[in-house]
């Protein structure tokens, strides 16, 4: 990695032009085209961006019928099927880079992936607190000032199965282990840049973005979320135009929060000087329990960033060749980068810290490593991790009945011959 | 529970063998109508969207045809909760008993969205 890349603004920076010259190649933009729409001033990146977006047309044609769950090939080889969600395998992340390629990264839809045609697709932004409530299309999204971020997105039921391990009692909802996380690069426009052009008002409170999927799935956040630098309306993953099951033709990319407020396939934003609520944050993604309270109109504390939670690079219940193995893995936070990473090989009994790799980027993820001389026997693999606000990784975590947040310790079955 | 759903079936059929004038150690007088709701939830409804049963107690038996997640909550014209089956896997059936007076109620599927896509039916219940 070059030196300034180091620095998370210069590495996206660089990205998001790698991404441009890789786009105009592979769909045949000449690179002439390509500098005269950069040179051509403000918001040349996004013309050229917006030329590849025409450019990419067709691709819907070629999607799965629409009865399936999802678009994408999902093997069992890569992935865990929970029918219209489908978690990542984290073997299958053993030695590989920073991001979750498209093709490996978890699925989590609330019914099926919508299809959308981007031609008839509108954003339309409207509500109390917009002086000019307007609509976009694709093409006018693609116009506007982008940036690239490294970000996490992940299920806020991540982990939930070890609810059910701590407590013999199943919270409701799909039994993800820890593989319905994915850390990727994000092209898009700030979320602020959209709504500046609809003149948002100093008295605008909250901002719900609504997906055009069957079920209309739509969270708020507060304006002050809303209007961060990293909260985008995303069009590109990893450098390729969004792919359906996550969200094409444009996503939220809300950092560090719990999934749903991610919307996928979003088509309208509403931005009120009122407080905003919906089924997904008063009746769902809020925590009931006896340790919570409710909080009216929700049934429970409203979830919004992401805990502590650490992950080894390895098959549930993993087979391991006696000998010297590197121990590889990763470990995230909703709420800061991550600061130190510890390991027992012994079911806590004693720890040891990892070797933690660059980059380590706050709200996406860190790599880390240990070499463990592994003799025969079972073990409980644990990692531990926390991050620059102090968070950790508790023994254990209050249960709620919808299984969310988990960060607790986990135990990772590990046989060795 | 397939025992219980067996039962179910088996005091279904007895109902049918009575109304037809049957006889069977199963069924007391004035068991004419079955004990027994069936419905059937997929993306988004469920079957039938109008379902009768008899004052009293009731189980209901609820099928998730559909490909995603679904549930099934009992509501009165109160939108009190009189039964609630909080997850049904797809594929899966489950079941719940609920008492009900006459008059007619709600079932609804409470995952969000799910109702106002049309996951909503009335259950009438007669004396």
């Amino acid at each position: 990695m070059r030196e300034e890349f180091r620095d998370e603004r210069e590495y996206a920076h660089a990205r998001a032009d790698e991404w441009l010259w890789a786009r105009a190649k592979a769909t045949g933009l000449s690179r002439r085209r390509l500098l005269g729409l950069l040179a051509a001033g403000a918001g040349a990146a996004g013309a050229a961006a917006a030329e590849l977006g025409r450019l990419a047309r067709g691709r819907t044609a070629r999607a799965a019928p629409a009865t399936d769950l999802v678009v994408k090939p999902t093997p069992p080889e890569w992935f865990n099927d929970f029918g219209s969600n489908k978690e990542m395998r984290w073997e299958v992340m053993y030695n590989r880079g920073y991001e979750v390629p498209n093709e490996l990264f978890f699925v989590r839809d609330h019914s099926r992936t919508a299809r959308v045609d981007q031609d008839t697709w509108r954003l339309r932004v409207e509500g109390s607190a917009v002086a000019q409530p307007q609509e976009f299309t694709y093409e006018d999204i693609l116009g506007l000032p982008s940036v690239s971020v490294m970000r996490f997105v992940e299920c806020a039921g991540n982990g939930r199965s070890f609810y059910e391990a701590g407590y013999g009692k199943r919270a409701q909802g799909g039994q993800w282990k820890l593989g319905a996380i994915g850390v990727a690069e994000w092209t898009g426009v700030p979320l602020r840049e959209v709504l500046d052009r609809c003149g948002l008002q100093r008295t605008a409170r909250d901002v719900m973005p609504e997906g055009v999927d069957e079920l209309k799935v739509r969270r708020p956040m507060p304006v002050s979320k809303a209007i961060a630098d990293d909260t985008l309306l995303v069009y590109a993953m990893n450098g390729q135009i969004l792919p359906p099951d996550h969200g094409f033709p444009l996503r939220v990319l809300v950092p560090g929060w719990v999934g749903v407020a991610n919307i996928k396939w979003v088509g309208r934003i509403e931005v009120s000087d009122e407080p905003l609520y919906s089924a997904w944050n008063t009746d769902n993604y809020v925590l009931i329990g006896p340790d919570y309270a409710p909080d009216p109109p929700s049934k429970g504390p409203r979830l919004t960033a992401q805990v502590v939670k650490s992950a080894f690079e390895l098959a549930w219940d993993a087979e391991v060749k006696a000998g010297r193995r590197l121990l590889r893995g990763r470990s995230w936070s909703g709420q800061g980068k991550i600061t130190k990473v510890e390991i027992s090989i012994n079911n806590g009994k004693t720890w040891q810290p990892a070797n933690l790799r660059e980059p380590n980027i706050a709200l996406a993820w860190v790599r880390w490593d240990l070499v463990w001389n592994a003799t025969p026997g079972r073990y409980g693999l644990i990692a531990r991790a926390i991050d620059e606000r102090g968070n950790t990784q508790p023994l254990r975590v209050p249960f709620n009945e919808q299984g969310y947040l988990y960060g607790g310790i986990v135990s990772h079955p590990v046989n060795v011959t | 529970m397939i025992a219980r759903r067996f039962l179910v079936r088996l005091a279904a059929g007895a109902a049918a063998m009575l109304a037809l004038g049957g006889q069977t150690p199963m069924t007391r007088p004035g068991d004419a109508a079955p004990k027994a709701v069936t419905l059937v939830a997929r993306e988004f409804l469920y079957e039938p969207p109008e379902a009768t049963a008899k004052a009293g107690d009731v189980t209901f038996v609820v099928k998730n045809a559909g490909a995603i997640e679904h549930n099934f909550v009992l509501q009165d014209a109160a939108q009190k909760k009189i039964a609630e089956i909080a997850v049904i896997e797809p594929g899966a059936t489950a079941e719940v008993n609920g008492t009900v007076a006459p008059g007619t109620y709600l079932i609804v599927c409470s995952l969000p969205g799910h109702r106002q896509a049309g996951m909503i039916a009335t259950l009438k219940v007669a004396q």
